[in-house]
């Protein structure tokens, strides 16, 4: 939430995440490069840093690609995912290395521009033993470096949420190229079984993460009981709402989360206004709906950000009767009040197992 | 995440679940045997001279 844009929206959290984060960075190239001077001493520094810098893109790619199913599985990876676009911008930068060293090394020799001869030195795009693998690279770094230009609200704001998740997006095919140029470039002169294994890990890994949270996700998507003669549909017993937090569901096209607090019920608009995250998966903080993602807030009953920041999402009418809350799936216009629906007192208690942390 | 991108990452990446393992399998078999092992000087310590 910004009222007007910060080059970097800097606090103490980040900067701890950030320090972490260089960190793990830091002893990572230092235990790479004893383990390649061992094993290889006569390396030249070039071809050390070439390696260095490309594996730890490619393990940053994969943590990166592992914050977003983690944090929809389970809750407490979310503080990642608020940092993952550091961690993002620094993976960039770090492949960007990698590229040109590789460039140097590889195509700074000749009389012909280094990009060209990249371009231009290996045609054999018919043979996977001897594919330009090279091109793969140069082309998931072209799509890193846009991520990592508009890895900036300002970009989200003028690009529309939208937009700039789709653009974002693209990280899966930068993903995919990069597998390959990994597999028909540094592998080809590697028979070794134990590089095949750390690749098919990786490659597992995320895949099993992303599919097992997209298998958890899809329960949402369940139509809900209903309408009832009003048009309310239902939504669940009141009791299976955690204080501060929220129930969700989609109806008649709409994505409602109901929050309980403070003995009420109010139901908004499933989605963020910075870049439709889920805010029935955040909970309420100091009398707000936090999203989860990035911390954007809004009050229940109206669907608005606190002043001075001006985000509003749509509002919902709830009911209760008896213990079963029921909500109108017609949206009222963004930051429309809606009073809150008091929940009788004989329902308000919680499981305890469920009691708002 | 709304409905319609959830969709479209569980596309993506049942797509690339397919994909990506195949691919992965080819490029690994297509990685060449090195020439030294089996074909340099493969008959000169058994072919006597004539």
């Amino acid at each position: 939430m910004s009222v007007h844009y910060q080059p970097v929206l800097w606090n103490r959290q980040k900067r701890l995440y950030d320090q972490a984060m260089l960190a793990v960075m830091g002893l990572y190239l230092l235990l790479f490069t004893i383990l390649q001077l061992r094993l290889y001493p006569d390396i030249t520094p070039e071809t050390l840093i070439i390696r260095a810098t490309g594996t730890l893109a490619y393990v940053m790619l994969h943590v990166i690609l592992s914050i977003g199913p983690l944090a929809r599985l389970d809750v407490r990876f979310l503080p990642l995912l608020y940092n993952r676009r550091h961690l993002g911008v620094t993976m960039f930068f770090v492949a960007l290395v990698h590229g040109l060293f590789n460039l140097i090394q590889f195509h700074s020799q000749g009389n012909t521009d280094p990009l060209v001869s990249l371009l231009t030195s290996n045609l054999h795009y018919n043979s996977l033993s001897r594919f330009p693998f090279e091109v793969l690279g140069l082309i998931a770094l072209l799509i890193l470096f846009l991520m990592a230009a508009t890895s900036h609200d300002f970009w989200l704001k003028n690009l529309s949420p939208g937009v700039w998740k789709s653009l974002h997006m693209m990280v899966y095919v930068a993903y995919a190229l990069l597998v390959m140029h990994v597999m028909l470039g540094a592998l080809q002169l590697e028979k070794d079984p134990l590089w095949l294994s750390l690749i098919s890990l990786g490659l597992l890994t995320v895949l099993g993460l992303h599919l097992a949270a997209a298998a958890s996700t899809r329960r949402l998507e369940t139509p809900p009981e209903g309408p009832d003669a009003a048009g309310f549909v239902r939504v669940c017993d009141v009791h299976e709402i955690p204080d501060n937090r929220a129930k969700t569901l989609i109806a008649a096209g709409q994505n409602i989360a109901v929050f309980k607090y403070q003995g009420q019920l109010a139901a908004v608009s499933n989605r963020c206004r910075h870049q439709n995250g889920p805010l029935g998966e955040g909970k309420i903080v100091d009398g707000c709906i936090t999203c989860p993602w990035h911390g954007y807030q809004y009050l229940p009953h109206n669907g608005q950000s606190p002043p001075p920041f001006t985000e509003k999402v749509e509002t919902y009418d709830v009911k209760i009767i008896g213990s079963t809350v029921w909500v109108h799936p017609s949206p009222y216009p963004e930051g429309t009040e809606r009073p809150p629906v008091q929940i009788p007192a004989a329902h308000l208690s919680s499981p305890p197992h469920e009691k708002a942390d | 995440m709304t409905p319609s991108l959830r969709k479209r990452h569980r596309y993506i990446w049942l797509v690339w679940a397919i994909l990506l393992p195949i691919l992965v399998v080819i490029a690994w078999l297509t990685i060449p045997t090195p020439a030294y092992q089996d074909t340099l000087y493969p008959s000169a310590a058994t072919s006597p001279q004539p």
